[in-house]
């Protein structure tokens, strides 16, 4: 492992952790300060990650377990439709829709979301996915299944036409 | 829309180079960070307490604000009049009286000691009405709402700065290593357990992020600088005197402190329950029977009729001593087990549907929200109506640094127990919890079934990830 672990698993994963903190806070300020928090408390604290991978895991944890105390903080500021500051940031249209989807997953029981993320959104197999969570294949594939199924019926009860 | 497009989307998500690069300079061992106004250092005295992030004591550089004027979201009072006055990636802004200062700190050196510390100098920011955090047991001072089961966070406020810093710089302080304050103030470190230690924030009166930390067995930490307490004998007589002169209860962690004691303040409780959570994504109403025994063998026993995630239900609850909770919930349509779980406060598992009727955690998040509320004052307003009556009812809602009510909440405590509970918040959630018919303190109580068993049979039924408690979390 670098050195300076932190300035390390920045630079390899600061996207991933902005991206999981996006998907889970909903608001691009709060994800910003959420991936600021969880490298300096990295910083602060160290941990003896075995590989990269490791760090990979323990960041994903880190940034959904951030978020769920951002929720329950009154810190919580507003949440804007359209986010500005996203827009401003990516190249790419950011239209109401994408907002509503991401809504969508973030509304779903974690256990679902969490999963829903990192194998759609990050690529994880399930094997990979019970890995990183410490988890049963067969409960990972479970909760992939059913999370799917209760995202496909908050899609269409909104008119989107949901395709995988 | 394909999931795939969207993925393509959230792939577009990166940092940013502005805020790339400030991540880089807080992370690196070296900032190339100049001083803009030299001529100023003169005239504004810098203060190592200035430090607007706290990091680990190693050899670093890191940037000294000597006024309160620059604006880092969440981290440092705002410029201006607009909390609102940057935005991703856009240089800091600065006021004339602004100075920043690179200085290399190296580790200081473990076996040095000096006697005769300024301790005026370590407490020089301290000003009238600052907050204190007290924090000990499990955790220490909680970070971004990490509050575990066993720790206990009250908050106070500064009667009397100057006279705060005379009788504490009157007793006879030495400096000590970062090891001796670890051994001292953390008491287990596996466990990571803390003796008591009061969070005194320092020259801003916004965020405890400014702020030197003294613990009650008579250790200072003020970043990068630990001291001890010369003569022990004064910890007793002198040190606890003087936190209970200068430091005085807030309002709103009088009540944290009342529903703490209240849940464990009698003997036994027997009581009909109702319970209602309704918001964008759940609609459940549970109602049932809750009894607590506090003779003996610590249990609380519940159970509810209702419905959960749509279905007819029924639950049973059994939690052994406060943290340890079992349940299960039968589908009373088929007859089958819908979910059952044990879990403790702080579980980490993934898969855990929690139940918002166990009511020692009901209490427990009362009272972190209270603490909350004060660990991040910079962006709430805290408003608590004490009523005076048989019945006590507490109201209070928590707001944006802009003004915007986030959450509202209602809490009545009969004889200090809690006996209702109504939160609401800005997204529509809807929380209400009620104890009626209950009776405390009966001669003859008794479970009306065999509760340990229960538990046992529960936890017997439980997979591989249903069960399991798990207080770590990273």
């Amino acid at each position: 492992m670098s050195e300076n672990t932190a300035l390390y698993a920045f630079e390899k994963y600061g996207d991933m952790v902005l991206r999981t903190a996006y998907v889970f806070a909903g608001n691009f300020h709060e994800a910003e300060d959420i991936t600021q928090e969880i490298f300096l408390k990295l910083h602060s604290s160290p941990q003896d990650f075995q590989s990269d991978e490791h760090m990979k895991a323990w960041l994903i944890r880190a940034s959904v377990n951030h978020c769920k105390n951002y929720r329950k903080s009154a810190r919580i500021s507003k949440t804007s439709h359209i986010d500005e500051a996203l827009e401003n940031t990516l190249s790419c249209e950011f239209s109401e829709k994408d907002n509503e989807i991401r809504e969508r997953i973030e509304k779903l029981p974690e256990k679902y979301s969490l999963v829903i993320y990192l194998h759609y959104f990050e690529g994880y197999s399930i094997k990979e996915i019970a890995s990183v969570l410490g988890k049963n294949e067969n409960t990972v594939g479970s909760l992939l299944r059913r999370g799917r199924a209760k995202l496909k019926i908050e899609l269409e009860k909104e008119g989107y036409a949901y395709e995988t | 829309m394909k999931l795939n497009e969207y993925s393509d989307f959230m792939q577009k998500i990166k940092c940013n180079d502005e805020f790339r690069e400030r991540m880089k300079k807080m992370l690196s061992s070296e900032s190339d960070i100049t001083c803009e106004n030299e001529e100023k250092i003169s005239v504004v005295k810098p203060s190592r307490k200035n430090v607007w992030i706290r990091i680990a004591a190693a050899a670093a550089s890191f940037l000294i604000v000597c006024t309160a004027a620059v604006s880092l979201k969440n981290h440092l009072p705002s410029v201006g009049t607009d909390p609102d006055n940057f935005s991703t990636g856009t240089t800091v802004e600065t006021t004339a009286e602004t100075v920043f200062i690179t200085e290399q700190i190296t580790e200081s050196d473990d076996s040095e000691t000096e006697t005769d510390p300024d301790i005026r100098e370590v407490f020089s920011g301290a000003f009238d009405g600052a907050y204190v955090l007290s924090s000990e047991g499990k955790g220490g001072a909680p970070m971004v709402g990490t509050f575990y089961y066993d720790s206990i966070h009250r908050s106070y406020t500064v009667s009397d700065a100057e006279g705060l810093v005379n009788d504490l710089s009157s007793l006879k302080w030495e400096k000590c290593s970062s090891d001796e304050y670890d051994a001292a103030v953390c008491t287990n470190k596996d466990k990571g357990e803390f003796v008591r230690h009061y969070e005194i924030d320092i020259n801003s009166s916004e965020s405890v992020w400014n702020s030197v930390s003294i613990s009650e067995n008579g250790y200072i930490y003020d970043y990068p600088y630990y001291y001890r307490l010369a003569d022990e004998n004064e910890i007793q007589n002198d040190l606890h005197m003087i936190f209970e002169k200068y430091f005085v209860q807030t309002e709103e962690s009088k009540l944290a402190e009342k529903i703490s004691e209240g849940k464990m303040s009698f003997s036994n409780l027997d009581a009909h329950y109702t319970y209602e959570l309704k918001s964008s994504y759940a609609d459940c109403s549970l109602s049932g029977k809750l009894s607590i025994d506090h003779d003996g063998r610590d249990l609380m026993y519940m159970t509810g009729e209702g419905i959960f995630d749509e279905k007819d239900v029924s639950m049973e609850m059994v939690v052994n001593g406060e943290n340890d909770t079992v349940y299960r919930m039968i589908d009373n349509e088929t007859g089958e087990p819908y979910l059952k779980f044990a879990y403790g406060y702080n579980s980490a598992n993934l898969n855990l549907t929690r139940l918002g009727t166990q009511y020692y955690y009901i209490c427990r998040d009362i009272e972190n929200s209270l603490m909350m509320n004060v660990h991040s004052k910079v962006n709430n307003f805290l408003h608590i109506q004490l009523p005076a009556d048989e019945l006590c009812e507490y109201y209070w809602s928590c707001t944006t640094e802009n003004g915007k009510v986030t959450e509202n909440y209602h809490v009545a405590l009969k004889d200090g127990v809690l006996v209702s509970y109504e939160k609401t918040d800005s997204s529509g959630c809807h929380v209400r919890f009620n104890l009626e018919k209950y009776t405390i303190d009966l001669d003859e109580f008794e479970f009306e079934k065999d509760v340990p068993a229960l538990y046992d049979e529960i936890l017997d039924q439980l997979t591989e990830y249903e069960g399991g408690r798990s207080d770590d979390e990273p």
